[in-house]
């Protein structure tokens, strides 16, 4: 029962659409499965709020690390989540909120990486080794490429990044499509025959 | 809302988080992470609720009387039975309904796309920038060949090769990753020093 059912459901949602799309069968079926999986999604939008509140609400109850931080992260999440939900995301005040602490936090937590990844290049752009030096020449052509001061140093940069970008990157990244497409292909026939079951993990 | 106040707040949030950078990790810091984990983790809510959900109730079910429309609704909420111990396994439920979907979708969606893709990348050898981008692709797919050892001096070349061609894109994926940090770099600076200080011309 435990490991069946989902089984079957897995079995029979895969091989509805599969044999509708394929026959062209049914396409209104096909179109209110499309509806209940993105449905079915959006309602398990809260488990994570759930999990947030159970780690939080433990780590207050514990005096465990920055717990008094734990309630001010529950106190915001569920003022801005009523905000949200009873006037609705287009409200001048939820949308002033959003924009004066996500979208500048977000914008300056992705810019923080830029300290790192300067640390991370020296590491990995040091030519010791063949490979090493070729990426070195690759991110250093691209680097300059992109920056106004590369075309100033020599002309080339612009055409040498183009060409890196359209043939180079682009024939390497489409092979790698390749193996990722043929392998979730292979994986979807093993989900669907039932040799993989990766949701039977799910509760244990 | 005061501008005024917006651009203080943006102010004392981005100085918070290159506290972290400039001193070392400190209570502002994460008060700051804090703050962005409870807005975004509400936002997420808030969009899926009045995006998804809602439209399906209001209208669907209450308005028109679509009630297969709970089905969905209640194989979702079958999921947070992971949370009772006792009857966990229920979430299996949905998680096999989705991934069938899923597979399903692969297997029926994917091939057109995959299709193209292969034709797309088989250009005619007739210029030297085609016959690089064939070869490219053919000695990247070879480099992944795992299912048989390589053994042959050509197919060892091929993945020479093939490694070459990756190693380009990665160093070209990682400068190109690096100039999108530092653009960020750059707009958070001039935000402190234009907008907040105004201490920069424009």
């Amino acid at each position: 029962m435990k490991k069946t059912l989902p089984f079957i459901l897995t079995f029979v949602s895969a091989l509805t659409i599969t044999v509708c799309v394929f026959f062209d069968l049914a396409p209104a079926l096909v179109e209110e499965i499309d509806k209940w999986f993105i449905l079915s999604g959006a309602v398990v939008c809260c488990i994570g709020l759930v999990n947030l509140t159970t780690v939080h609400a433990r780590n207050i109850k514990r005096r465990g690390r920055d717990w008094d931080l734990s309630y001010v992260l529950l106190f915001i999440t569920f003022a801005y989540l009523v905000l949200g939900i009873v006037a609705g995301p287009t409200h001048p005040l939820y949308a002033w909120i959003f924009d004066s602490t996500a979208v500048p936090l977000g914008a300056t937590f992705y810019s923080v990486l830029s300290f790192y990844i300067v640390s991370a290049a020296y590491r990995a752009f040091r030519a010791k080794t063949r490979d090493a030096a070729i990426l070195l020449v690759s991110g250093i052509i691209v680097l300059l490429g992109n920056a106004p001061i590369g075309e100033v140093i020599y002309p080339g940069f612009g055409t040498a990044t183009k060409w890196i970008m359209d043939i180079a990157n682009t024939a390497a990244m489409r092979a790698v499509i390749f193996g990722a497409t043929i392998g979730s292909f292979i994986t979807a026939i093993r989900v669907f025959l039932g040799i993989d079951r990766p949701y039977t993990a799910a509760g244990e | 809302m005061s501008a005024t106040l917006q651009t203080w707040l943006s102010a004392f949030f981005t100085i918070a988080i290159y506290t972290l950078v400039l001193y070392k990790d400190n209570k502002v810091f994460r008060f700051a992470e804090t703050v962005m984990i409870g807005i975004t983790a509400a936002n997420g809510i808030v969009l899926t609720y009045h995006n998804y959900i809602r439209p399906v109730v209001a209208v669907d079910i209450i308005q028109q009387g679509k009630y297969l429309q709970l089905i969905p609704i209640l194989i979702g909420l079958l999921m947070y039975t992971r949370f009772v111990r006792s009857i966990a396994w229920v979430s299996r439920i949905p998680m096999g309904f989705w991934v069938g979907v899923g597979a399903a979708y692969i297997l029926t969606r994917n091939p057109g796309v995959f299709i193209s893709q292969i034709t797309a990348s088989f250009l005619a050898l007739n210029k030297l920038n085609n016959v690089v981008f064939v070869v490219g692709v053919i000695s990247v797919v070879v480099y992944f060949y795992f299912t048989v050892p390589i053994r042959s001096a050509p197919m060892k070349g091929m993945t020479t090769l093939g490694k070459a061609f990756l190693l380009v894109s990665f160093g070209a994926t990682f400068a190109s990753t690096v100039m999108s940090r530092i653009s960020l770099l750059l707009g958070r600076l001039q935000f402190l020093l234009q907008d907040w200080l105004r201490i920069a011309g424009v």
